[in-house]
């Protein structure tokens, strides 16, 4: 993985089928066109499973306070982004306030929440997804935002860089680092997988 | 070992499709839609959470009833009308509206029966009273010959006011907001989403007179705000006291105290 590759990514491809056409102005179509986006990308962000439906909420309360200032100069998934990214980062921090739980241990552990709860990911029997996950909560909060927004919410560096109000070059650099990690912690949880019977 | 691309690709696409199921998006929706019902047929706060509760547990009653009252009303009645109606296009097989709404009224009503009709008592008995208030109060604020009026009601909350229709998000520069705009614009409206939720549940007649409550409840401390934020601290008073004597659990108690916080701060401030 290089600046280049994230280059190539920045070139027009396919968004989200439901990416409009048109400007979107109505609250009603926001939601319905991008709440699942949203959801994931909360999800991916660290937000426990019990609270990705008020998180989701909140977002929108937020977008909707925010609609009329909307000038429009950015995209709307790159603005929902940002507003995701922030409430995210809100329930991660009141997570880690939150005094443990065995309801807590499990969803900040998705192999737990999976191996007891017969969760989501067992029921969709998706092994990949699980590690993928267990990769993800083990980056730092900076890499695994960016890690997000680049690699499963698909943003351009550009994008990235006015989301995260950060400069280009620490998006490429950043994110270098972010697939380092997760990449080897994918590793490492696939070495253990195949040496336990 | 160091994994190609082909590898990396098969993770990121395993967290591309971390989609939520069409069940997680129909309850997503339906819990907008419970708070849509709210502000749409103002069926009331509390028996909103019940419903809340009883579909989608107790995260989404706590988060409803932390809400900012404009929040609530706002997003709930921007949200509410266009899921329930057919004027959006959706590329997936959207849950009916109708169906919906008739599910949570029926919730409602089964859970809340027997406190919608102690809230409608309370209302109907205390509210004549009103005029009986002392002579500033009466002179000050005159009653508004709304609180009765249930077909009203779905209206006055969001619309009623300047700051209520501000906080409810004017969706654009220009135009106007969901919740205000009329069937006759052939846009969904919050009486329109009414409508369709009668047809649904026309035996729902307890959330309906709850309407009156909320609505009075709503246009009383939305004036209090707007004298506190005018200044006007007698006003903002005297309708504080005025909703506490008329409404003293009232649906937005809440939103009484935190009228009554900014006005013990703001007499410490002088």
């Amino acid at each position: 993985m290089n600046a280049g590759a994230l280059g190539r990514r920045a070139a027009p491809r396919p968004l989200p089928s439901a990416e409009p056409q048109a400007p979107v102005l109505d609250l009603a179509t926001i939601y319905e066109a991008y709440f699942r986006y949203v959801w994931r990308c909360l999800r991916s962000l660290g937000v426990r499973d019990s609270q990705l439906e008020d998180a989701l909420q909140d977002v929108f309360i937020v977008v909707q306070r925010r609609l009329p200032e909307f000038d429009g100069r950015a995209a709307v998934r790159t603005w929902l982004y940002a507003i995701a990214l922030r409430v995210a980062r809100k329930y991660r921090d009141r997570a880690r306030r939150e005094p443990t739980s065995l309801e807590a241990a499990r969803e900040d552990d998705p192999e737990l929440a999976s191996a007891h709860d017969g969760g989501r990911d067992s029921e969709l029997g998706s092994e990949r997804l699980l590690l993928a996950r267990r990769a993800l909560s083990s980056l730092d909060d900076d890499k695994r935002e960016i890690f997000v927004l680049a690699r499963v919410e698909q943003m351009s560096a550009p994008e990235i860089a006015g989301v995260l109000c950060i400069p280009l070059n620490t998006v490429y650099s950043r994110l270098r680092a972010a697939r380092l990690a997760f990449d080897a912690e994918v590793t490492r949880l696939r070495a253990i997988s195949r040496s336990t019977p | 070992m160091n994994l190609d691309d082909d590898d990396d690709s098969i993770f990121e696409q395993a967290l591309r499709a971390d989609l939520p199921t069409m069940a997680q998006q129909n309850r997503l929706r339906q819990r907008v839609l419970a708070a849509g019902v709210a502000a749409g047929t103002v069926v009331g706060t509390t028996n909103v959470a019940a419903a809340t509760q009883v579909s989608f547990g107790a995260s989404a009653l706590s988060k409803l009833s932390a809400l900012s009252w404009p929040a609530k009303l706002g997003l709930s009645a921007a949200l509410a009308a266009p899921i329930a109606g057919a004027t959006l296009p959706l590329a997936y097989a959207p849950v009916s509206g109708a169906a919906i709404v008739s599910q949570v009224r029926s919730s409602v009503a089964t859970v809340h029966a027997r406190a919608a009709s102690k809230a409608l008592a309370r209302a109907n008995l205390l509210l004549p009273a009103a005029p009986q208030a002392g002579p500033s109060e009466r002179q000050s604020e005159p009653q508004p010959a709304a609180l009765n009026v249930a077909a009203r009601a779905a209206v006055v909350p969001v619309s009623g006011s300047a700051s209520s229709s501000a906080a409810a998000g004017t969706l654009a520069a220009g135009q106007p907001s969901v919740a205000a705009q009329s069937p006759a614009a052939g846009q969904p409206s919050v009486a329109a989403f009414d409508s369709v939720a009668h047809e649904a549940a026309p035996r729902a007649s307890e959330p309906l007179r709850n309407e009156s409550t909320l609505a009075a409840e709503t246009q009383l401390l939305d004036r209090a705000f707007a004298a506190l934020a005018a200044g006007d601290r007698t006003a903002a008073a005297a309708l504080v006291a005025e909703h506490a004597r008329l409404f003293p659990n009232g649906l937005l108690r809440q939103e009484r105290e935190r009228a009554r916080a900014r006005l013990a701060t703001d007499s410490k401030g002088e």
